[in-house]
């Protein structure tokens, strides 16, 4: 017994010292990244707080190596490193930045104050149907917007130090090499539906990103199926939050022309019986709504143009900009042999196509229709940094006893 | 120490009968078991898009304690579930539609299929867990805490001997109640 406790205490220690040495090789790798970083000044935020989390957490269970006296009653959202705001309680989730926000707020109600004030009761008196068309439109896209401005957007939780000690770990025994810039490289190589998919490692989020999932540089996260950072809806456009952002902008075209569209009625009605002036004294909300519609008209429907033909290519529009999927942009083969490289593609660069697209038809209806995918962050869970699980073990008489 | 086994145990647990067929319940912290023994990570695989999958490679720390068929049933099990999750299906469309003209009220009432899914995947771990896994000392978590990035299997007992029955209270991982 007193043997077996002295080998159990030397595995302790052993583990303890490898501890350290990770946590070595993490500040030296946190201290690579502020010199890699030094330039952009919001990368340099994380990585040392990064590092202050990693110390906090390595030294912690060394001191109490019970339970902790943890307050149970935290919920992650409270903890979540990267910049975001939470409301009701973690339900809510949007970016920290939010001046543009504000904007589209006021501009969307005062459009459709003035609207329904001035240009409403006219129509009503034509048909009904006209104001209580536009009051659903303006319904629809009210919800769909404040949908995706508080619908967490797909953002991928941060790994804790335990797991990556443990990576580290086994890639080390894997490979025998020690050296951190081996152990993880920048890339990681996959393979999707026969296409080479480059996995880049994040080094604020400490994980290989997904495909097709990126940082969001506003919001310090990576976001599954990153699309964009919506400064005008105050959030990140990904995964979870697409299909609102897409029936907001395409019910927001459509309502855009079709207030345009009233207001030029109201007035044209009005101007066959009385003179100009007179109508624009009758009724100046008309030209404010014709105004604020002619200027947003043709940025929305050129927005809901590009992204229906996103959601048919089944393209993001970071993967659009990037122009991954094109000859032009890409001037290496991410990893196929250099030998065939070269005798192929040397002097045209490679294209690859977009190992995602599953023809025009499925990709539109596969993200516009698929079941809700999960929130990762899991924001309303309570934070255990010791979970513990209960099992059921057959009973063995003498040794279960000894523990008291 | 060791006093009167068997009648403390009966005390404890409260229970009667055969011998053989006793159980008692352990608490196990999980963090002292990934320091002692690290942990099995099985890692997505993106070879099919972006669905949530797991490989399917049998790994080579289960040896000897869980037979090849045995490993891959779960897995599969696990994708499966995944892949209904993941799946277009008419209902899916239904609950797509009904939100959008409840202005997402519906959202808020019903559990979504893919929450279903993952309640589904949770029932199914936990009795993998209890009838297989904890007898060798293994333990599946749900990979929703690890945001669906990678399924961790934790290692409850060292290979070759079983810490979980001689580890001492003040510096062992595991408490018995």
């Amino acid at each position: 017994m007193a043997l077996m406790t002295q080998r159990l205490l030397d595995e302790e220690i052993a583990i303890d010292e490898e501890t350290e040495r990770s946590r070595d090789t993490e500040r030296h790798e946190t201290h690579v990244n502020q010199c890699e970083m030094s330039s952009s000044f919001s990368a340099t935020s994380p990585s040392t707080s990064s590092a202050y989390q990693l110390e906090e957490h390595i030294s912690a269970p060394r001191a109490t190596p019970e339970l902790p006296p943890s307050d149970p009653k935290r919920r992650k959202w409270q903890s979540h490193p990267g910049r975001n705001r939470f409301g009701c309680g973690g339900r809510l989730v949007c970016s920290r930045s939010h001046g543009a926000f504000v904007v589209t707020v006021i501009l969307m109600i005062a459009t459709l104050t003035v609207y329904f004030v001035f240009d409403a009761p006219f129509l009503w008196g034509y048909s009904p149907a006209i104001p209580i068309v536009a009051a659903v439109l303006s319904l629809i896209v009210i919800t769909n917007f404040f949908a995706t401005s508080f619908t967490d957007p797909g953002i991928l939780p941060r790994v804790d130090n335990i797991e990556i000690i443990e990576m580290d770990r086994q890639q080390a025994n894997g490979n025998g090499i020690n050296d951190v810039a081996h152990l993880r490289p920048r890339f990681q190589d996959v393979v999707v539906n026969g296409e080479h998919v480059k996995m880049k490692y994040c080094t604020t989020c400490r994980l290989y990103r997904p495909p097709r999932c990126s940082h969001c540089a506003i919001c310090d996260n990576c976001v599954l199926m990153f699309d964009h950072h919506c400064p005008w809806v105050g959030n990140c456009i990904g995964l979870r939050n697409y299909t609102y952002f897409y029936r907001f902008v395409f019910c927001l075209s459509i309502l855009v022309i079709y207030l345009f569209a009233s207001a030029v009625t109201h007035i044209s009605l009005l101007a066959q019986e009385m003179p100009f002036g007179d109508v624009m004294r009758k009724t100046p909300g008309s030209a404010v709504v014709i105004v604020i519609c002619f200027f947003t008209t043709w940025s929305i429907i050129g927005l809901a143009c590009f992204h229906t033909y996103l959601l048919c290519a089944d393209l993001t529009t970071n993967e659009d900009l990037k122009g991954l999927y094109r000859r032009k942009h890409r001037p290496t083969p991410p990893s196929s042999t250099p030998s065939t490289s070269a005798a192929t593609n040397s002097s045209v660069g490679h294209s690859t196509k977009n190992p995602f697209y599953a023809g025009c038809f499925k990709s539109f209806f596969g993200r516009l229709f698929k079941s809700r995918f999960p929130s990762l962050l899991d924001a309303r869970g309570y934070l255990d940094p010791h979970p513990t699980i209960e099992i059921r073990v057959p009973k063995k008489s003498e040794k279960s006893i000894e523990n008291h | 120490m060791a006093q009167k086994p068997g009648t403390m145990a009966q005390m404890r647990n409260g229970t009667s009968g055969g011998d053989k067929r006793q159980y008692e319940t352990e608490v196990i912290i999980l963090n002292q078991c990934r320091k002692l023994n690290g942990q099995i990570f099985i890692q997505r695989d993106y070879s099919k898009g972006l669905d949530v999958q797991f490989e399917a490679e049998y790994p080579a720390r289960l040896t000897e304690k869980v037979p090849r068929d045995v490993w891959e049933n779960t897995i599969v099990r696990i994708n499966r579930i995944f892949a209904d999750a993941e799946a277009i299906t008419p209902q899916t469309i239904f609950e797509t539609v009904l939100g959008c003209f409840t202005c997402y009220a519906s959202y808020a009432i019903t559990k979504s299929t893919y929450r279903r899914k993952l309640d589904e995947l949770q029932e199914f771990l936990n009795r993998e867990n209890r009838e297989i896994y904890h007898h060798v000392g293994f333990h599946i978590r749900n990979p929703m805490e690890r945001g669906l990035r990678v399924l961790e299997i934790s290692l409850l007992s060292r290979q070759g001997e079983t810490p979980r029955d001689d580890v001492d209270s003040p510096g062992g991982a595991i408490r018995t109640i």
